[in-house]
């Protein structure tokens, strides 16, 4: 059912009217600011905006001087002919009706009206506080850039557009969110990414109908393919050199006013084992660090299970000095494999939780308390085994290597941790076959998710599970990618390559 | 609905997989079982009956003890204190294990029991092999040993010595977990040899010493017979010709004080295709890599090489010879002619066939002089 909005109220030929119709709109604010300008011979104006939201200095020095000061011929014109004519700020806009002419203001812009047209223009003097750019919290690198995007729209249009400087990248802005008004972008490059995926993402995007948008996940989740499946199918970063790098491959990217988290679409399952960092590395370690992501993914999934399976159903599977190590450890403990494994992995996300939500400082020590010492005297009083710390502590650790896959990391491993309990290794096949089928008839925006293992494309497993030389790499993905494969000459060697010092010699 | 059905689908396609799930015991609830010994022990009451030698036969009980490791002391499993044992008594091995299992506080886990010890009396097969293969629980992995005389004697050993379990391991496995020597004739080796044609299956004899225990022998099963072998030549021919891939850290003590260590050997028993049975001369090409461990003589490398030869025409010499003698064919002569000389085999499978054959030894010795 699509939400009410009501009629739109047009602005009136009278300064006054239009004042009253703007303040019954917002009610009692006691931020909007109204500054009346009256000269002789000339008629009436007002400049309206919210106070800590628009750049006051600016609006003396670029509206209300100018307007001072200039011919009162001037002022009799059309208000477009004033904007253009006396007012010295690029970036401006008309309005016919109150709805449009207030969320404008809403966004930090500032309103003028003269008496006698029907119609306000809106400047953009945004003089919000904001975060300057920094480094992201969340995508830490070694080598690459440190900038992150923030929480205003422009600068991380600016960001991408600094980064892409082609004539093809496009940026759709839309309006989300029938309270918030929150100001969506929607990016692209024309000529890489595939228009039936363009078309597909507006399609999603102008079908929210929702009264907020507060952050990029609302928009995830609203026009995601599988709500229900524990993995994302659309991905998020704070770098804008890892969006840009996506748009170069053809995706499209979902920009949100008021939140730092970029979405790209569509994703890949693999994607989420893909650092920025991979590819400004060298191949060899690059190749390593994503294997070993994926091993530490798999093991943050299966860890604890498998510790259950075997320990429950399978004692034969360990070698003998690994068993009776475990064996004597949990001889001293009241509750079995099962038990400590899922006891202890809900007190590590209670820790985990509590440390986030807290202040730094204290979180910190959160972490510390849960980690050593409850992790050190459980062990100690007997509760649980010191091999169960060790195994549900490196899972911890492994699921953070792959960040875009801890929440799905987490929701399965006690899936899992509850097959193994039931079925032992029966019950992780179970889970696994399930898993499998569920992954390779999952898509994101039409596309398989599992890409390039299935279907198989064999030319993008180069940068799959290994990072293949970027003389190499050098086809886009051809499952997201329309028109122009090539990203570079087709598999030049690196330009010094060629015995250059056996030539001089 | 058709996902659901697929679903469905693969639910109970994978229900098999389930099977033998309830089998479980976590594992603080079970006890390790690291050697199982079986003895038998006689009825004294019907020994003195009339009939003494019928009543002997059908009054023996089987007696079977689990060595279970304590649970805070298991890491330092070499010594005796790190075990302890339950034993029952039954009609059959089976039947006591049953009990064994009433007595026992908790689940007797076999699934890391490496030794099955066999007495004396209760190594014929009938009284052990039937429960050692259809047992889920015994992995074919473990190690049988028959000991000389009652295994009470020698399993029993003071809490500050080594463990006789742990001693009987190492025998098995002197090169450490799961790389078994020469004594490590596993279930699983055993069997193979026990339904193999034109082989005697043999197993260590162990026997108890100032030491602990130390390995004695062979016990070689010549069909419902059992021969205990303890002549060392003997044994060394079937090291030899039987467990060549297993020879590494053997030492071998020739003439003048030398010896060598060997370090790995390969066989290859070569049988030229004939017509009559008569005419069969098997040729056993013997590749052994060896170091020379002691060489107080200074012989050169030929001379040692030589010694060598010697002595293991001398040890396949005595192993021939007392195979004939048991008429088991513990070296596994027959075996080859089966294989390779099928149609020779039916003409002598029920003969005595080990006395019409000449063995002959051909070696290549790789010796290393550090």
């Amino acid at each position: 059912m699509a939400l009410h909005k009501p009629p739109k109220t047009y602005l009136l030929n009278n300064l006054e009217k239009n004042i009253s119709l703007l303040q019954n709109y917002v009610g009692d604010y006691g931020d909007m600011v109204i500054r009346r300008i009256e000269r002789e011979g000339c008629p009436p104006a007002a400049v309206i905006y919210f106070d800590g939201m628009t750049d006051k200095d600016a609006v003396s020095e670029f509206i209300i001087k100018p307007l001072l000061r200039c011919a009162a011929d001037n002022l009799r014109q059309q208000p477009e002919d004033i904007a253009a004519g006396c007012l010295l700020v690029a970036d401006w806009q008309s309005a016919d009706n109150v709805q449009d002419f207030m969320d404008s203001l809403f966004s930090g812009n500032c309103g003028l009206l003269f008496d006698g047209t029907a119609a306000g223009l809106f400047f953009d003097l945004k003089g919000f506080e904001r975060r300057g750019i920094a480094e992201p919290q969340t995508e830490i690198v070694v080598r690459g850039s440190r900038e992150g995007f923030i929480e205003n729209l422009k600068t991380n249009m600016s960001l991408l557009r600094r980064r892409i400087k082609t004539p093809n990248l496009c940026f759709e802005n839309m309006k989300l969110g029938t309270e918030t008004n929150t100001n969506i972008c929607l990016a692209y490059i024309r000529g890489l990414a595939d228009p039936d995926v363009i078309a597909e993402a507006r399609r999603r995007l102008q079908a929210i109908e929702i009264d907020s948008i507060l952050e990029s996940g609302y928009i995830e989740q609203l026009v995601e393919d599988e709500p229900w499946s524990p993995f994302p199918t659309i991905a998020n970063s704070e770098k804008p050199d890892k969006v840009a790098a996506k748009l170069l491959e053809g995706r499209v990217a979902v920009l949100v006013d008021g939140t730092p988290f970029v979405l790209t679409a569509p994703m890949l399952f693999m994607e989420s084992f893909q650092s920025a960092e991979d590819y400004y590395a060298r191949p060899f370690m690059a190749s390593m660090v994503r294997f070993l992501r994926f091993i530490s993914f798999i093991f943050a999934v299966y860890g604890p299970a498998l510790y259950i399976a075997v320990c429950s159903f399978h004692i034969e599977l360990l070698p003998t000095n690994l068993m009776l190590n475990i064996w004597q450890s949990a001889g001293e403990t009241p509750l079995s494999a099962g038990w400590s494994v899922f006891f202890y992995s809900l007190v590590y996300e209670v820790v985990r939780e509590a440390g986030i939500r807290l202040p730094r400082p204290v979180g910190a020590a959160i972490s510390i308390v849960g980690g050593l010492v409850i992790g050190d005297m459980a062990v100690s009083a007997g509760l649980i085994s010191a091999p169960v710390v060790i195994i549900v502590a490196f899972t911890a650790i492994a699921m953070f290597v792959v960040d875009a896959l801890t929440d799905a990391a987490t929701v399965l491993r006690f899936g899992f941790i509850l097959l193994a309990w039931w079925l032992g290794f029966g019950g992780l096949l179970l889970g696994t076959l399930l898993l499998l089928l569920h992954l390779v008839n999952l898509k994101s925006f039409g596309v398989a998710y599992m890409a390039p293992f299935a279907p198989l494309i064999p030319y993008q497993l180069r940068d799959s599970l290994v990072r293949f030389p970027w003389w190499l790499l050098g086809r886009r993905p051809q499952n997201l990618t329309v028109g122009s494969f090539w990203r570079q000459k087709a598999e030049q060697p690196p330009v010094g390559s060629n015995n250059w010092g056996a030539d001089k010699e | 609905m058709k996902n659901l059905r697929v679903l469905v689908a693969w639910c109970c396609m994978l229900l098999p997989l389930l099977a033998g799930c309830d089998l479980t015991g976590d594992l603080k609830d079970v006890e390790m079982v690291r050697a199982l010994s079986v003895d038998i022990i006689d009825n004294v009451d019907i020994l003195d009956s009339a009939d003494k030698v019928e009543a002997q036969e059908n009054s023996s009980m089987i007696s079977a003890a689990v060595h279970l490791l304590h649970r805070d002391r298991a890491l330092e499993g070499q010594y005796a204190e790190s075990y302890y044992q339950l034993t029952a008594e039954g009609d059959s091995l089976a039947a006591a294990l049953g009990q064994l299992y009433d007595v026992g506080a908790k689940q007797l886990n076999f699934s890391h029991t490496s030794l099955l010890v066999l007495g004396e009396q209760a190594a014929p097969t009938e009284f052990w092999l039937d429960y050692a293969l259809r047992s889920p629980q015994l992995r074919p992995t473990v190690y049988p040993v028959v000991c000389v005389g009652q295994i009470e004697a020698l399993l029993a050993a003071d809490e500050q010595t080594l463990s006789p379990i742990y001693l009987l391991n190492n025998l098995s496995e002197p090169m450490g977990s799961s790389y078994p020597g020469v004594f490590g004739v596993s279930l699983q080796d055993f069997v193979e040899d026990f339904y193999q044609t034109g082989i005697a299956p043999a197993l260590p004899l162990v026997e108890k010493t100032a030491d602990g225990v130390a390995a004695a022998g062979l016990a070689v099963y010549a069909g419902d017979k059992i021969a205990l072998l303890t002549d060392d030549d003997a044994v060394l021919a079937w090291q030899l010709l039987v467990r060549t891939p297993y020879l590494y850290g053997m030492v071998l003590a020739l003439d003048d004080g030398v010896a060598v260590r060997l370090q790995g050997g390969q066989i290859f028993i070569r049988l030229q295709p004939v017509d009559r049975a008569e005419d069969l001369r098997p040729v056993c090409e013997l590749e052994l890599q060896a170091d020379i461990l002691n060489n107080p003589a200074g012989l050169d490398t030929q001379q040692v090489r030589a010694l060598l030869n010697e002595r293991l025409q001398q040890i396949l010499a005595v192993g021939m010879a007392k195979s004939r003698r048991l008429q088991a064919d513990f070296l596994g002569i027959g075996r080859e002619i089966w294989r390779k000389q099928p149609h020779i085999w039916p003409q002598i499978a029920e003969q005595d066939y080990l006395s019409g054959i000449t063995v002959d030894l051909q070696t290549e010795i790789e010796l290393n002089a550090d």
